[in-house]
């Protein structure tokens, strides 16, 4: 296991370096719900992602796999769309309040959470393949197997 | 009296003749000045990321999109003498021959001269590449000292659409312009090229930091927008599907540039920013909207005119903006320049100027950001520089 984690701490240092070259992204499909965000689905895609690095907003998103943070990042979340325009001498202003915005962030083989923080709170997601649930069923079954034989073996004598 | 006639129909056609001549060759010259901007955005792009890369560790590679005038149909590469295919390519031998000193060759050949770019190799001599939709798509690989070009091959994955049409460097600040409308891709270059120069290149403080801006385009037209007329007429998206789109290309900002003339018929769209996107009304009668737009997006900034009824609903965007402040405008004490006037988003917040981009930018001083505004745009942009 922390043969793992030092893997990952690798890989976490790597990231800044190939930023710049495309691989897998997800785009987050966010919402508010009372003054929180949440996660409402996750799109996986292949490119590029923001570095956000002229942006300290209050609220952060971490892509976790194992307990280690893969990547962070902090954003600003848009509570409104600025609508503008002009015609002729006219100008048209105002904001519409939004429910909904998206985020693009690295995906990693091996993900397995996504958190959302804000303003005195924390939101988890679970985004773990399905597949992983199917190593320790595996390891269950070569148990159960070896043992078979053993006993089979014992039997025998 | 039918003489008479025949000589007013030979002149009304003569006249007709001439204005339609006139048109095509206006036509044919304003075509010819987009394709030469493209191609020395080209070739600043290509030596920018042979730069690049060859100050990268040996073996770093990366894979590039470059955008390309519609007529070069072939690019070819020929670094050196040494191995030298002269039966594949014999075009190439003679513009060699004819071009001392050059190493990169286009097809056709009477468009655009050859180019002397040093610092590449080739492990084909020459290398020629097609151009597929406009783009040329290359590998770069860094071999100590000079950077290996390779053609991108079907087993390459590569994000489908994306073109670089202005490339400074790593670790700059990376807008995406995307297609929304358009009848031709040249209209829509033609765009991207008039707002990037309009407000990147000539309005400060944009213009101080030119070197700090990476232009890319997805030329396909997006197909996840719609115009929306509640509730008030703006350009709507399915931002998720929309943002995927962005992510072919490096996007730190993504430009919508919509043509309303053609998806609207001229009726009065509003553009909008939202986060990290901005829908950009091209028909609007002011380009900058563009700059007060990205100043939302970018700066963070709020609105310096009063709209209570719709800013009452959100007060803490009008209580964390940088630009509005309650008496006695503390945020921006001690710049030179500033004030404290009535009126920003809200009626009792107040704003640094009379006027600015922020605020009503068709009216008089509405064509600079101001000291306050400036400041935290420069700020930003340092990060980039």
């Amino acid at each position: 296991m922390r043969f793992f984690g030092f893997i990952l701490l690798i890989f976490l240092f790597i990231i800044p370096i190939s930023f710049a070259v495309p691989g897998p992204i997800s785009v987050l499909d966010l919402s508010y719900e009372e003054g929180e965000i949440v996660l409402h689905e996750r799109v996986e895609g292949f490119g590029y992602y923001p570095d956000r690095k002229a942006e300290s907003g209050d609220a952060t998103v971490e892509v976790m796999a194992d307990g280690v943070v893969l990547y962070s990042t902090s954003f600003v979340p848009p509570f409104v769309e600025f609508l503008d325009g002009t015609s002729g001498d006219v100008s048209l202003g105002g904001v519409l309040v939004v429910d909904s915005f998206a985020l693009v962030v690295p995906s990693f083989a091996g993900e397995d959470a996504i958190i959302i923080a804000g303003k005195g709170y924390t939101r988890s997601y679970d985004v773990g393949e399905k597949g992983s649930i199917l190593l320790p069923l595996l390891l269950i079954l070569a148990i159960v197997t070896i043992l078979i034989i053993l006993m089979i073996r014992i039997s025998r004598r | 009296m039918k003489g008479q006639m025949g000589i007013v129909l030979v002149f009304m056609l003569l006249i007709i003749g001439g204005v339609l001549a006139v048109v095509l060759y206006k036509a044919g010259s304003s075509t010819e000045a987009i394709e030469t901007i493209e191609y020395h955005s080209f070739v600043n792009s290509l030596e920018n990321h042979i730069s690049v890369i060859n100050k990268r560790p040996i073996g770093s590679r990366d894979r590039f999109s470059l955008a390309m005038p519609p007529t070069i149909r072939q690019v070819c590469f020929s670094a050196n003498d040494d191995v030298y295919d002269l039966y594949s390519f014999p075009e190439v031998e003679a513009q060699k021959n004819f071009d001392i000193g050059a190493t990169v060759f286009f097809e056709p050949r009477e468009v655009f001269v050859p180019l002397q770019i040093k610092g590449f190799s080739t492990i084909n001599n020459p290398l020629c590449v097609s151009v597929e939709k406009n783009k040329l798509n290359l590998n770069l690989e860094s071999k100590g000292g000079s950077v290996e070009i390779s053609a991108v091959t079907e087993q390459d994955v590569v994000p489908s659409s994306c073109g670089s049409l202005i490339y400074k460097g790593e670790d700059k600040l990376d807008l995406v312009f995307l297609n929304y409308g358009y009848e031709t891709v040249s209209e829509f270059r033609s765009d991207v090229g008039r707002y990037f120069d309009g407000i990147f290149l000539d309005l400060e403080p944009y213009a101080s930091y030119t070197d700090a801006y990476n232009v890319y385009v997805v030329d396909e037209e997006v197909d996840v927008c719609s115009i929306s007329y509640l509730p008030t007429q703006y350009i709507k998206c399915d931002v998720t599907q929309l943002h995927k789109v962005a992510a072919s290309c490096p996007h730190d900002y993504v430009f919508l540039l919509a043509d309303i003339n053609r998806l609207a018929g001229g009726e009065f769209i509003r553009s909008s920013s939202i986060g990290n996107l901005l829908k950009v009304n091209t028909a609007d009668s002011s380009m900058l909207v563009v700059a007060h737009e990205f100043g939302h997006g970018f700066g963070k900034l709020t609105d310096e005119y009063v709209d209570s009824a719709t800013y009452s609903r959100r007060v803490d965007v009008v209580e964390n903006s940088p630009n509005c402040a309650e008496v006695p405008c503390d945020k921006w004490s001690g710049i030179a320049g500033t004030g404290c006037y009535p009126g920003c988003s809200l009626s009792s917040y107040n704003s640094p100027t009379e006027n600015s981009i922020m605020g009503y930018y068709t009216r008089a001083g509405g064509d600079v950001y101001g000291p306050v505004n400036e400041k935290v745009l420069r700020d930003k942009l340092e990060v980039y520089s």
